[in-house]
């Protein structure tokens, strides 16, 4: 029993590795942790979001990732705007394919957020104001955040931001 | 003359009125008629006193007897096959004649040629019934009950496949009953999937696939050469035309056979795996061509071991699994018909893995972020660790299967329970 006990713990160790420069492990699983959480209304509410979940603004899979940005990445093909959402077609095989697969989700969200860091580098943030709270914002707002973060006063995104801000 | 002369003696003439009515008819006679008609006159004229019937008595009866042999039988001629005598409205009226094979028909027929040929031509019909096994004839019902009841192969296999010899047994689950698919097989295993295998001295490709997994590792990959870390699984670069080794071990060497497409599937008799089989349609045949072309193209994703715990020590010199592109992969090897070493692969599509392990944290309740720590390790593990276990319960129907054949078998297993819809899901 021993092989397979230790490959696991060393897979596991691996899986949370960080994948940006300079942020620990340990750091980057809180993270990736507040961005799970459910800040919409509901039964979920403050919770853990399932792998197969759709946000209220439309994002998909735990992370709640914009069906925009998923067309940013690669991993959509087309998004549509409705009533000032972004969503994506529930019947789109790749849509239903991301829903079913957490680590395709896990694979976006490190994409996504090596880009966002790429793009921050080039800003300069506000006071109070970390790497993981401007990624968090990034990853709910859009490459706009900060713009758009000045005059925001969505309760959940606002939640989300405590959560993230200040982890690295 | 004769019935002129009985009629009128029923008519209460007597012997000598008779004689003078009879007499200018005489003269329009021969001789030979006017003696045989005189004589008989006589007779009547002058009764002897041996005679203990009255001479006119005995003219009419045998008058009317010679009448009656001339005439067409009374009611109709209707032939009951043997031992269905009274099963016809008509056979109360009719003289049941006793015809069970055409041999009998032929001397019936020949001793009564007298009949006339509506009676022949039904019994001719019911002949035919018996040889033929015309379900629609009502003659043919009971014939086809005769025959039953003389041991004779099923009417089934008369009808079906005449074809079969009594020996013949079912391709799905081997059992003898004279049908290509018995009754059993035939509602419970609609489907085929694809089973192969991969020996040294066999020419097979065999392998165990979950549907579909195959299938998309082909699709996935180019035709280039794979290569793993372990020698067990290398697999070296095979083409259409010709069949190359794969890896350093002889035992393993893979050689690519013939692919018949005109070859039924066949399936073993393990319980634990109801075979289904798959109609060989357009879609289902090329997929099972794809299965097949999958095992002997290589891929150029790297092979990843997965690693096993075992109990004894010596088993992970039998057996193998690793993760390559999107599927998982396990091999074992046991020992073949003719005693050489037969491996068997099968595989299983590493996205179903990750959904079982997730819907086991689901259940649990456990963050998401924590599955994500462990998933891919969980579900390539928990994926080889339950594809072993049903790879080594199918490797004796697959023996059993591929005894002394050398051409490709195209199987499926799946476990017993699950239906060949359910399995897709």
């Amino acid at each position: 029993m021993a092989s397979g006990a230790v490959a696991l713990t060393v897979a596991r160790n691996n899986d949370l590795r960080s994948p940006l420069f300079g942020v620990s492990n340990l750091a980057w699983a809180c993270f990736i942790e507040a961005l799970t959480i459910d800040d919409d209304h509901g039964t979920n509410k403050g919770k853990p979001r399932h792998f197969n979940a759709r946000s209220y603004a439309g994002g998909l899979g735990c992370f709640a990732i914009s069906p925009r940005r998923l067309v940013e990445l690669g991993v959509l093909k087309e998004a549509f705007v409705s009533k000032g959402k972004a969503i994506a077609n529930p019947n789109d095989k790749r849509v239903v394919g991301f829903l079913l697969n957490p680590l395709t989700q896990r694979d976006a969200l490190i994409e996504s957020m090596r880009r966002y860091v790429a793009t921050i580098s080039k800003l300069t943030l506000p006071a109070n104001m970390s790497l993981s709270g401007a990624l968090a914002l990034h990853h709910r707002l859009g490459p706009k955040a900060l713009v758009k973060w000045q005059i925001h006063k969505e309760p959940s995104t606002i939640a989300l931001f405590r959560r993230a801000n200040g982890l690295f | 003359m004769k019935e002129v002369i009985g009629a009128l003696m029923d008519e209460g003439y007597s012997p000598q009125e008779v004689r003078e009515m009879v007499g200018p008819m005489m003269a329009d006679m021969d001789d030979q008629g006017e003696s045989d008609l005189g004589s008989h006159v006589f007779d009547l004229v002058h009764p002897t006193d041996d005679q203990e019937e009255p001479p006119h008595e005995q003219a009419r009866r045998a008058i009317l007897t010679q009448a009656r042999d001339a005439r067409q039988p009374p009611g109709p001629q209707v032939v009951v096959p043997s031992g269905v005598i009274n099963s016809l409205p008509e056979a109360q009226h009719a003289r049941p004649v006793r015809v069970d094979t055409e041999d009998s028909y032929r001397a019936f027929r020949a001793s009564r040629r007298d009949l006339p040929e509506d009676s022949v031509e039904e019994l001719s019909t019911a002949a035919q019934a018996e040889l033929m096994g015309d379900v629609d004839n009502g003659y043919a019902s009971q014939l086809i009950g005769n025959i039953m009841d003389r041991d004779v192969a099923s009417v089934t296999s008369l009808h079906d496949n005449p074809n079969v010899s009594v020996d013949q047994s079912c391709i799905l689950c081997g059992a003898h009953g004279g049908a290509v698919v018995c009754d059993n097989c035939g509602d419970r295993l609609p489907a085929l999937l694809g089973l192969f295998e991969r020996g040294y001295a066999s020419q097979n490709i065999v392998g165990l696939f979950e549907r579909g997994a195959a299938a998309s590792m082909y699709d996935d990959n180019p035709s280039t050469g794979i290569h793993g870390d372990d020698d067990f699984y290398r697999l070296q670069r095979m083409s259409d035309h010709e069949s190359s080794v794969v890896g350093a071990e002889e035992f393993y060497r893979l050689d690519r056979g013939e692919y018949d497409e005109q070859r039924s599937p066949l399936v073993g008799q393990d319980g634990f795996y109801r075979l289904p089989r798959h109609a060989l349609d357009v879609g289902g045949l090329s997929a099972l061509i794809g299965d097949v072309m999958a095992l002997s193209v290589p891929s150029t994703v790297y092979a990843e071991e997965i690693p096993l715990s075992f109990r004894r020590a010596d088993q992970h010199q039998h057996i193998t699994a690793w993760k390559q592109g999107n599927h998982i992969y396990g091999s074992i090897r046991v020992t073949g018909w003719d005693r050489r070493p037969r491996i068997l692969t099968a595989a299983t599509p590493y996205v179903k893995e990750v959904g079982i392990v997730v819907g086991y944290s689901t259940s649990a309740s456990i963050p998401p972020t924590h599955t994500l720590a462990v998933l891919d390790p969980l579900a390539r593990q928990l994926g080889a660790s339950r594809l072993l276990p049903q790879l080594a319960a199918a490797a004796p129907a697959v023996l059993r299967v591929a005894h002394g054949k050398a051409a490709p078998l195209v199987l499926a297993a799946m476990p017993a329970g699950v239906s060949a819809h359910d399995a897709w899901v």
